[in-house]
């Protein structure tokens, strides 16, 4: 079913009102995450400055960097922990990469709509096959928690569209598009007067969830099948703006912007990576004694206020407690009008109970963008998308396990037939070998055989010529 | 008199179609074997009797031994197998051993003396070493079968939870 947008399923959302961007003054101390297995550089006790990589680079992980200057308190194998010297004295990057793969690694560039990949991976992606084709440019959060690209597209248009034009230099895109909806009319505006004349600004329909990837992408080009598919790629208009504070000024990414959503308003914080959030407690005076969701009101996964701001974190939501328990299902058939990928959330859900891989898979459930749209209709309160999200991982978990047994029986079948081949031959060799002996045995018997011919022949003629003399009496 | 002639009929037509198609389209036994093959989780551990994950497969195909005897399978093997086979799920036999979750060995290097047995124990070739070489199991291609464990004249082999299936 088409809505009168032009998108298959999905929700319409009231934005709500939302504020510029504050500054807050620094933490007093921030903890700062590093790639998983990465090893960190820095000692407790080291002085370091803002914009310092934390860990010591390789080829696979983005690099963290400290996000003020100050003393290191703690290390783990998973973070830093630095307390300010309250100077935020820069580090000075001098010698820098000369490629934007590189360059995006150093700099820490990561995904900052929400999945936090890394920049520098995109990039690699697009150098296997045929280069980039089209340049999507993500600027529709479509989230009604999320405002964090909005207030930045509304206040720093002109920094966002040079970071967009290095990231079309960073994927040597024939095409640019930005995709925005069609309700942020400010950041439209601002865009206008500084997009130059070959990026192309689609305005597209203010429904959630039009801002995942692959709706965004079939709604500004019209083309089917998935971004790879179409030698597309995705940045975030926010990424595109760390990109530029990377490529221009050198500043690695330290801060972000972050959307706090409280009792229907929202504010807008630039933040340093590694702020606590109990700082931003007694720093906005927003009290945290509700559940707190990290990610947008319909994405969102709750989370303990003793955690940090990562570079992922785009918005963070105090909502009261609310557990309604979920009935049985009703078969109303709203998830299905719903689903923007034209899914039947009320068969997927009946397979999950219990888990039928191949119905599931006959489903396509792996189409499932998880967007929980099935979730905010279901008058059963049945939280699908965790199911759904569950049942992914249960099949790619019996996918992989399919992949070590065909593994574990191609080699225990390589096994068994060179141990075969080892012992036909070994019992080859015996077998010659007992036939070579009765061969050589054989040999002699004949050769004994001849000479006793040859004994026997000689001896014939010799009695035979003793025969002819004796019958010669002449001779 | 016409019922009788038209039921006979009928049944020798049937008669002969069944015939027919019975040999022409005759189970095939070795593909029987390779479905239940592909149904068993190939840690060719030998628990279950058989000196391997496929000629247990081919007894079960043979009809000779009961489908509960597969502890690395466990429930969910047996469960798959009678819907192959159209038999009853039954539970485990904990004769032939109990569900774990799994593992993989791991050789305690510096006290391996580097005998060779257990590579020749290993029926899929995960470890690697040569004589008086110390020896080292490939985790990958682990299957956590414990046939190692035995023929280990130093007990420098420990068995350890399986990493995470996602490699």
């Amino acid at each position: 079913m088409k809505n009168n947008h032009g998108i298959r399923g999905g929700l319409l959302f009231e934005p709500l009102p939302f504020s510029d961007i504050e500054q807050l003054p620094l933490p007093a101390q921030v903890t700062v995450s590093v790639a998983a297995n990465a090893t960190v550089a820095v000692a407790t006790g080291e002085h370091v400055l803002t914009g310092q990589p934390l860990i010591h680079p390789s080829d696979n992980h983005v690099m963290s960097h400290a996000s003020l200057s100050g003393t290191v308190t703690a290390t783990t194998a998973q973070s830093v922990t630095i307390k300010s010297d309250n100077r935020d004295k820069p580090y000075i990057h001098d010698n820098k990469p000369a490629d934007y793969k590189s360059l995006f690694q150093s700099m820490g560039l990561v995904g900052l709509g929400g999945a936090a990949y890394p920049a520098f991976k995109k990039l690699l992606q697009s150098k296997t096959g045929t280069g980039v084709n089209t340049l999507l440019i993500n600027a529709a959060e479509c989230d009604p928690a999320i405002y964090c690209d909005e207030a930045l597209m509304q206040e720093r248009a002109a920094d966002v569209v040079k970071g967009i034009q290095v990231a079309r230099k960073a994927t040597g895109a024939a095409n640019c598009i930005v995709g925005i909806e069609k309700n942020k009319t400010a950041a439209i505006e601002q865009l206008q007067q500084h997009l130059p004349a070959n990026i192309t600004l689609a305005v597209v329909p203010a429904v959630y969830p039009v801002g995942a990837e692959q709706t965004l992408f079939k709604q500004c080009t019209g083309m089917d099948g998935s971004l790879q598919h179409n030698n597309a790629l995705c940045f975030n208009v926010a990424t595109c703006y760390s990109m530029y504070r990377a490529v221009e000024l050198s500043q690695p990414l330290i801060s972000r912007i972050v959307t706090l959503v409280h009792r229907d308003r929202a504010a807008n914080f630039e933040l340093r990576i590694g702020t606590p959030l109990s700082y931003l407690e007694t720093a906005t005076g927003t009290a945290m004694n509700s559940r707190l969701i990290e990610g947008g009101r319909m994405t969102g996964r709750s989370i303990s206020k003793d955690r940090f701001i990562e570079k992922h974190t785009n918005s963070l939501i105090l909502q009261p407690e609310k557990s309604t328990p979920a009935k049985p299902c009703i078969r109303c058939g709203a998830c299905a009008e719903v689903c923007p990928e034209n899914l039947y959330p009320q068969q997927l859900y009946w397979h999950t109970q219990p888990h039928n891989t191949v119905a599931l898979t006959g489903l396509k459930l792996e189409q499932c963008i998880e967007c929980a749209c099935c979730d905010a209709v279901c008058p059963s309160h049945i939280p699908l998308t965790g199911l759904f999200n569950k049942a992914l991982h249960t099949i790619k978990a019996e996918k992989d396990e399919q992949v070590k047994a065909a593994l574990a029986k191609l080699r225990y079948e390589k096994r068994q037939s060179r141990l075969n081949d080892q012992s036909v031959r070994e019992r080859k060799k015996l077998d010659d070998k007992t036939a070579d002996l009765a061969n050589a045995n054989q040999t002699t018997d004949a050769k004994k055989a001849l000479i006793a011919k040859a004994l026997q022949r000689s001896k014939n003629k010799k009695s035979m010529e003793a025969g002819v003399r004796s019958k010669d009496p002449d001779h | 008199m016409t019922g009788v002639l038209v039921i006979g009929l009928l049944a020798l037509l049937l008669g002969l179609a069944l015939g027919y198609v019975s040999t022409k389209f005759k189970s095939d036994d070795d593909s029987l074997t390779e479905k239940i093959d592909k149904l068993l989780p190939q840690t060719q551990c030998a628990q279950c009797g058989y000196p391997g994950c496929r000629p247990y497969a081919a007894a079960i195909a043979d009809g000779s031994v009961a489908i509960n005897q597969c502890p690395p399978g466990g429930d969910a093997t047996i469960a798959a197998l009678a819907s192959l086979l159209n038999r009853e799920v039954i539970p485990l036999n904990t004769g032939f051993g109990v569900e774990s979750p799994p593992v993989v060995a791991v050789i305690r290097e510096h006290e391996c003396i580097g005998c060779t047995l257990c590579i020749k124990a290993c029926p899929v070739d995960a470890i690697a070493g040569a004589a008086k070489l110390m020896h080292t199991v490939i985790e990958d291609h682990c299957t956590g079968c414990e046939l190692c464990l035995p023929p280990c004249p130093v007990d420098c082999i420990d068995l350890i939870p399986a990493p995470d299936c996602g490699r």
